[in-house]
């Protein structure tokens, strides 16, 4: 692997890697709220993609504004989700796999039904000629992702560090019981939570629709590997999340370039080697069982 | 005292798990107390299974043939998941294993089935052993994803070997079995195959359950520092189960790929292990019987649905949420859910 190659695929992975950190964040923003694995995660990134398509391919909206009301409609979808899902919350993590896994078949059939399973092509919203600097060359579009979605993350840490509400959803998610005698009301804040999770992901997918094709098959290949990426940061870390995407996308591409039918496989064998040696992932707390 | 610590300690979620897993252990008192009984059940149920191909057409057999198949699959993914609680989302790639391991074996090499089998299983329990090797590190979500995302490797490298396996394509012409010179060639004569391993399986699974292997993968289930602490060696026990994954997975996937005579990558994916899994949870997990009436019922609600079309996806996953939703102990839960409102409204 000579230097071009290298510096190439470095920033091609980062570019995806940072579209798997937002899915990664809003897994890990839905556990540490509410204890839930949510699996119907992927399938609301692929909703959201197709909504934001649909504003910006066949109604010609700005992409911009086909970002937004995206997240608006996705937000509200997760909000909703959340009162489905509460029952869950308690339960064992089989059945809240199950359970959120039945909402994604059902969110899966329903964008099946009225899309199609064909996928739709989205052009670039910018100009995608590639910049040539010496023998690199680097789509802008790339840049665009990385720079948006870094926005978009220091913007929910002001969110969550700097205003009441984010103060609010992050002491209702550590302390449930002292939140509810202060007077929170703890199932909002769980509903904004995932709400905004999902806003993460309808805001990624919709970015990533001029690199794959929007179809609902996206929902599976994203949704599995943003989890990964969560796991592999560590589970319900922020920062965490962030990481294990980039790691990702990069480890991705970089055994993409080289050879390419088997990047999956030797992702996720990495990916489990990993765990092996840092079992709680790389910036996660070591959890000691408690007897 | 210990015991009593415990027991303090325990959030709110292991104290249902500890509720239900008591339902389970009155349950299985119950069992051992009319043990008799259970086995004249089991021979009852046994009889009308071995009667059921003269009353089934061309196409209910076909579906009893999966039906029995996948009560093989479900106990298995049980065993691991439901006793020995390892989040194992693996077992497809164990079934693909066994299936893709005979299939190459009989075709391109021309192996008699009873010759192939023996060696797929024990490929199917070594990938078992294998992929199992993280559980003794990381538990729960960690798992999980873990076991997924090798099964989804297993998955691709099929793919992707396609001198051997065909690709994504697959293998055609996987040739049927013979029985003492008796091909099964139809699907009526194919059923008391699967029949009769499922059975095997189910006997033996009972014998692991109820023996000292079982109370092992309980322990383990439940606290594994208790049970270190007790002298279990959990390591140990994570791996067998693992194993026993494999073991059934790798003997469904050979009789599945003869049963069909193909096999595709498309076959061993992710929608299938959760397939699977809902057998399991929706049965009830650590209950073997729960995993025979999961089956079952799955798999005719997936045959009806089908006269919805498009929708019956929508209604599938709908009536996934509804249950685990309003039936979280599975369907074996369903008298100590009754006999829980009773008690409600009497005190």
């Amino acid at each position: 692997m000579n230097g071009t190659v290298l510096i190439q695929s470095l920033i091609g992975g980062l570019g995806i890697g940072s579209i798997y950190a937002l899915v990664a964040i809003g897994y890990s923003l839905v556990y540490r709220t509410m204890g839930l694995a949510n699996f119907a995660h992927g399938n609301i990134l692929m909703v959201g993609a197709y909504i934001g398509t649909v504003f910006y391919v066949s109604m010609h909206t700005n992409f911009i504004i086909a970002i937004i009301i995206s997240s608006i409609l996705i937000g509200i979808l997760g909000m909703v989700m959340e009162r489905i899902l509460r029952p869950l919350g308690k339960m064992d993590l089989i059945y809240m796999m199950l359970g959120t896994l039945g909402i994604g078949i059902v969110l899966q059939n329903l964008a099946i039904i009225i899309w199609g399973t064909d996928g739709i092509a989205v052009q670039y919203p910018i100009k995608n000629e590639p910049w040539v600097i010496g023998n690199i060359s680097i789509s802008p579009y790339t840049l665009v992702i990385i720079c948006a979605s870094a926005t978009v993350v220091l913007a929910l840490q002001f969110f969550l560090h700097k205003t009441k509400l984010g103060l609010a959803m992050r002491s209702s998610a550590q302390e449930k019981e002292m939140s509810l005698v202060l007077g929170m009301n703890v199932n909002l804040m769980n509903a904004l939570t995932l709400g905004l999770g999902s806003v993460l992901a309808a805001i990624a997918g919709v970015m990533v629709g001029p690199v794959f094709y929007v179809s609902p098959d996206m929902s599976s290949s994203v949704g599995i590997i943003g989890f990964a990426a969560a796991i592999l940061g560590g589970f319900g870390s922020i920062p965490g999340a962030i990481i294990g995407g980039l790691t990702f996308g990069v480890l991705q591409t970089m055994v993409a370039t080289q050879v390419s039918e088997w990047s999956q496989v030797i992702a996720f064998v990495i990916f489990v080697f990993v765990l092996i040696i840092k079992p709680s992932g790389i910036v996660g707390e070591r959890v000691v069982d408690k007897i | 005292m210990t015991l009593n610590k415990v027991a303090v300690d325990k959030t709110a979620n292991e104290r249902m798990d500890n509720q239900a897993e008591l339902t389970f252990s009155l349950n299985e008192r119950k069992l051992t107390n009319s043990k008799s009984k259970a086995n004249y059940w089991i021979a009852f149920a046994v009889g009308v299974g071995l009667l059921l191909p003269f009353a089934a057409n061309t196409y209910q057999i076909h579906i009893l043939n999966l039906v029995v198949l996948y009560i093989m699959l479900a106990i298995g993914l049980n065993l691991t998941m439901g006793y020995c609680g390892q989040l194992n989302l693996a077992h497809v790639a164990f079934y693909a294993a066994g299936a893709y391991t005979s299939a190459i074996l009989t075709t391109t090499y021309q192996f008699n089935f009873w010759l192939a089998l023996p060696i797929s299983i024990l490929v199917s329990v070594f990938l078992g052993v294998l992929i199992g090797l993280p559980s003794l590190r990381v538990r729960t979500h960690y798992l999980a994803i873990a076991t997924l995302g090798l099964s989804i490797a297993v998955n691709e490298t099929i793919v992707n070997l396609d001198t051997i396996t065909g690709g994504p394509v697959g293998i055609t012409g996987i040739p049927k079995p013979s029985f003492f010179g008796i091909l099964l060639i139809t699907e009526y004569s194919y059923y008391y195959l699967v029949f009769a391993f499922t059975l095997l399986l189910f006997l033996f699974s009972r014998l692991v359950v109820k023996h000292g292997i079982g109370r092992s993968f309980r322990a383990v289930r439940d606290d594994h520092i208790a049970a270190q602490s007790l002298g279990i060696n959990v390591a140990k026990q994570q791996i067998l189960a693992f194993a026993f994954s494999g073991l059934f997975a790798g003997v469904g996937g050979v009789l599945y790929a003869h049963m069909l005579s193909y096999v595709s990558p498309d076959t061993f994916t992710f929608n299938e292990m959760m397939f699977i899994l809902t057998i399991v949870v929706i049965g009830g997990l650590g209950n073997i019987y729960g995993s025979i009436a999961g089956a079952v019922i799955l798999l005719i609600l997936r045959e009806w649905l089908l006269q919805f079309e498009n929708w019956q996806q929508v209604l599938y996953g709908a009536m996934i949420v509804a249950l685990v939703v309003f039936m979280p102990g599975g369907l074996v839960s369903i008298k100590s859910l009754f006999q829980r409102r009773k008690k409600a409204g009497s005190s």
